[in-house]
């Protein structure tokens, strides 16, 4: 089974989209974004980390997440860091680190390759998802997507995320976070050359 | 016959207060949310995609379907075709004895309320959890969903704090947050241990077996996730050809459904991914899930081959149209049937679900066309429901009274124009019994809500010939086919347009052989007396054979329209309605059409007051005028101010005042709040039948107002 959806000659082929788009759109259904280098992504993990009173913490490894030194600083923390488990581990976790195949503009959504279970846990589960993305790998729309779908997607499971999960159905009051995470950051990585 | 089971449901409803105020609400943000949230995207090319994709899924269902089967064998999920509710429900608790299940989480399935999969489960002593939360809301308080995206809209947060009061043992806070949370937690465990997730799909693609799943609560996620066993439950109509057709449907079904750009996941699935399998032990193991496909019909093939309905493919279940329909936002969804509401419910149940009262409910439509305006399949819902009601009545028989009226009398001028002569001669000639009641249109004898004009002691066939009319300056000729109402309620109306006509230049006749257009016959299915009245229209016209018909009526308009179709077996009378039908002039848009070419000078009657307009269903929804009417009211110089739901049914929609009163008066007091809080002096419409609903209901509700068809404000502007 492929484990990933995204091939590196994508980012020549299919129509690139801007972060500002993806930014107002995101951020429109509360997700909160950034755009940052290695370095500083580690200072907002730290911050996320801190500010979200984390305990526990799954996440999905992937270069991405390695590199920007999750397993240091939740030791720095005092933080149980789990990159494998099972329900029970997913099901006390504060927060979900996982990487993205890409990101979606036209919509502000992100796409993850959901084929690996613990993935789908680290994404679903925990009350806050950050999910990372590697810079150069925004789509600009619809279109562009399928065409990365065609080429790649034979079977498995692919998510689209779209801000943080959310419910109207009492009083069409909008409430966010309801059976899914009740924040979701965005977090755009640019690596050094 | 509307059964006293339905009066008294639609009698509950109107005073479910909590309802209504949701429902109020919701209809009123709606709109405006929904045309943001469609910013920078073409609605119309988007709808006409949507409605190409599923037209020619219709066209090769068997293939496709065969074609998406074999796909997702490929890829090693099962696939189940399902005939009947029966089978769905045998083979899915077949599945739960063979796998040892005995919890299943649920997340949104419109196929398991079809099958009502609950209730078998409880028969079987299987533990079934409803997810989403507002199924989960009506699952613990026993009701039925009210609305196909939100199920719960018919309850508040207090009702909803009461019912989880009840289901945890607890007492809980009305506070919406809260109960959220509480949500988020009680089915935390359950989805915990589960061993069978079911949930529906909104799309299903034949050339790769994929299926998307759009949700907002992340319920669905943890559906496909957490358990070892996922069924997925998805109807024939959900099929589409090619990956890329889900491109439109996916921009378009959050747009409408909840004015979202997209919701907060989708999940597309093709063949089974990993899940987690836990032993005995407490030790768990990752393997590949077990996916099963439940292709079901239930109604659906029956319908796919349908020459007309079979158009009901094109529905994506996104309920803009119950959003927008008068009737549900008074009624909301449990009068329907237990599935699907609104007029799509109607059409829908009548295949699929409730089939015994889609008879029944497919009443309650008004035909107005609100819906059909923002329909995702670009389904026209008010003419399946019509072509449905002259499907019943082929099955059961015209109802004896109509029949009577429409074969004996109406088909029959002289008769028909003597008893409505007759009937001007008595006091009070609604009262005389019931066959005067049952009339179609304006004899109707409720009065609750608004007072029935009289009819005119001289018709307007008779004052045409008293009328001073000047010399033609122009060559062609015009004839006004005026329509009952006109005829024999308001002639003052005919003349007006008679006037204006002749002041532009025109000579002006009424052919007297005219009669009823049809429009009564034609909806109730008797298609025989139809035709025989549009024969002596077509003859009354062939013998004055003028270059212009006008009317003052957009239903006679559109009736008019049909007549080609209606006379398609008689080759001479079909010639005679080709060649007519393109001689139609709908008067308020003609007489726009005349003023701008110049061949018609008005007077200004600034000063004169504020005047607002109403727009009649079919002139606007039907005919597409309501620019022209709007145009030639600002000609005159009178101010103008838009009321609030300008384009909303008045609630006189023909003989439905009869059918549903208390209905079409809860329809009449929101036209006549509008209108009051418009602050005009004077409501215009350009169709009599408006005319006649708006200026009963003021006379009877009150208010200092005027109101006037489009002509008669035109006659006041003459030079
Ligand atoms: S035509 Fe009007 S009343 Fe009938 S379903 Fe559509 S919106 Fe509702
Ligand atoms: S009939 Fe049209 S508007 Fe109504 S649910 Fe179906 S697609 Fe949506």
């Amino acid at each position: 089974m492929q484990t990933v959806l995204w091939d590196e000659k994508f980012s020549g082929k299919v129509e690139k989209g801007s972060f500002e788009d993806f930014k107002r759109r995101a951020e429109a259904v509360s997700a909160e974004v950034y755009f940052t280098n290695l370095n500083d992504a580690k200072n907002i993990l730290q911050e996320i980390f801190k500010r979200e009173n984390a305990k526990n913490i799954i996440a999905f490894k992937s270069d991405l997440v390695d590199n920007t030194g999750v397993d240091k600083i939740s030791k720095d923390m005092n933080i149980n860091l789990f990159f494998e488990g099972g329900k029970k581990e997913a099901n006390i976790a504060d927060i979900g680190i996982s990487e993205m195949e890409c990101a979606l503009a036209e919509t502000g959504s992100v796409i993850e390759w959901s084929y690996p279970v613990w993935k789908r846990l680290v994404s679903a589960m925990p009350n806050v998802h950050i999910a990372l993305v590697r810079s150069n790998r925004i789509v600009k729309d619809y279109e562009s997507m399928f065409e990365i779908f065609k080429e790649k997607f034979e079977s498995g499971h692919i998510s689209f995320i779209t801000g943080p999960s959310r419910t109207a159905d009492i009083e069409r009051v909008l409430t966010i976070g309801v059976h899914g995470p009740s924040k979701l950051v965005v977090m755009f990585v640019e690596e050094e050359e | 016959m509307i059964t006293k089971e339905l009066k008294d449901k639609i009698k509950d409803k109107l005073k479910d207060n909590i309802q209504r105020k949701n429902l109020g609400t919701f209809s009123e943000v709606y709109p405006g949310a929904r045309a943001k949230a469609f910013e920078g995207y073409d609605i119309e090319d988007l709808r006409e995609q949507i409605a190409n994709i599923k037209k020619n899924v219709v066209k090769n269902l068997d293939k496709l379907a065969d074609q998406f089967q074999s796909e997702v064998e490929k890829r090693g999920a099962i696939v189940y075709r399902a005939k009947t509710d029966k089978d769905v429900i045998d083979y899915i608790m077949k599945l739960c004895r063979e796998k040892d299940v005995k919890l299943v989480v649920k997340s949104k399935s419109m196929v398991s309320e079809e099958v009502e999969l609950n209730e078998a489960f409880k028969k079987e002593g299987i533990e079934s959890q409803e997810t989403d939360l507002g199924e989960w809301i009506i699952q613990i308080a026993g009701h039925k969903p009210s609305h196909m995206v939100m199920p719960a809209i018919h309850l508040n947060r207090q009702q909803v704090a009461d019912y989880f009061s009840k289901e945890l043992g607890k007492d809980m806070e009305p506070d919406i947050p809260f109960l959220v949370h509480t949500a988020r937690v009680q089915l935390r465990e359950k989805f915990l241990k589960a061993d069978m997730g079911i949930s529906g799909a909104n799309i299903a693609v034949a050339e790769n077996g994929s299926l998307f799943i759009v949700t907002n609560e992340g319920n669905g996620r943890l559906t496909a996730t957490m358990p070892r066993i996922h069924v997925i439950l998805v109807g024939y109509e959900k099929l589409v050809e090619k990956m890329t057709d889900a491109i439109p449907i996916l921009r378009f079904l959050p747009r409408n459904a909840t004015a979202q750009v997209l919701t907060s996941y989708v999940n597309l699935i093709s063949g089974p991914s990993e899940a987690i399998v836990e032993n005995p032990d407490g030790s768990f193991s990752v393997q590949k899930k077990e996916l099963h496909i439940v292709l079901v019909d239930h109604g659906r093939l029956e319908m796919a081959k349908d020459p007309v309905f079979k158009e009901l493919y094109q529905c994506i279940r996104c309920a803009a149209c119950t959003n927008v329909c008068p009737v549900y936002a008074l009624l909301g969804g449990h009068v329907y049937g237990h599935v699907y509401s609104g007029g799509i419910g109607a059409l829908l149940n009548s295949f699929i679900g409730s089939k015994n009262t889609a008879d029944q409910i497919q009443e309650l439509c008004l035909t107005c066309g609100r819906c059909t305006e923002v329909c995702a399949g670009k389904i026209n819902i008010p003419e399946l429901i019509v072509e449905m009601r002259k499907r019943s009545v082929k099955k059961a028989g015209l109802p004896t009274l109509p029949k009577v009226v429409f074969q004996n009398i109406m088909s029959n001028r002289q008769l028909f124009h003597n008893m409505l002569r007759m009937a001007s001669l008595g006091q009070k000639p609604f009262k005389s019994g019931p066959f005067i009641r049952n009339l179609p249109m304006f004899l109707s004898g409720y009065t609750k809500d608004r007072s029935l004009p009289a009819i005119v002691d001289v018709p307007f066939r008779d004052r045409f010939k008293g009328l001073k009319l000047k010399k033609e300056t122009k060559k062609q000729k015009i004839a006004f086919f005026s329509g009952c109402l006109i005829d024999f309620a308001y002639p003052e109306i005919g003349e007006a347009v008679v006037e204006s006509l002749n002041c532009a230049g025109f000579k002006v006749n009424f052919p007297q052989d005219q009669t009823c257009c049809g429009t009564p016959m034609f909806l109730m299915g008797d298609l025989e007396s139809a035709k025989k009245v549009a024969m002596q229209n077509l003859d009354a016209m062939q013998k004055e054979n003028p270059d212009f018909i006008v009317l003052a009526c957009p239903t006679g308009v559109e009736m008019w329209e049909r007549y080609p179709e209606l006379m398609k077996d008689n080759q001479r009378y079909y010639e005679i309605a080709v060649k007519f039908s393109k001689r139609i002039k709908e008067y308020t848009s003609y007489i726009n059409e005349l003023c701008e070419k110049g061949e018609l000078k008005l007077k200004s009657l600034k000063g004169k007051g504020l005047a607002t307009y109403h727009d009649s269903c079919h002139l606007k929804r039907v005919l597409g005028i309501f620019e022209e009417p709007r145009s030639v009211i600002k000609k005159t110089g009178l101010e103008f101010v838009e009321m609030r739901h300008c384009d909303q049914c008045c609630g006189m929609a023909g003989s439905y005042s009869v059918k549903f009163p208390e209905i079409s008066g809860e329809l009449a007091d929101q036209k006549h709040k509008d209108i009051m809080e418009s602050k005009a002096d004077i409501v215009l419409a350009g169709c009599p039948a408006c005319v006649l609903q708006i200026r009963g209901l003021i006379d009877k509700k009150g208010g200092n107002v005027k109101v006037k068809h489009i002509a008669e404000l035109i006659k006041e502007a003459l030079e």
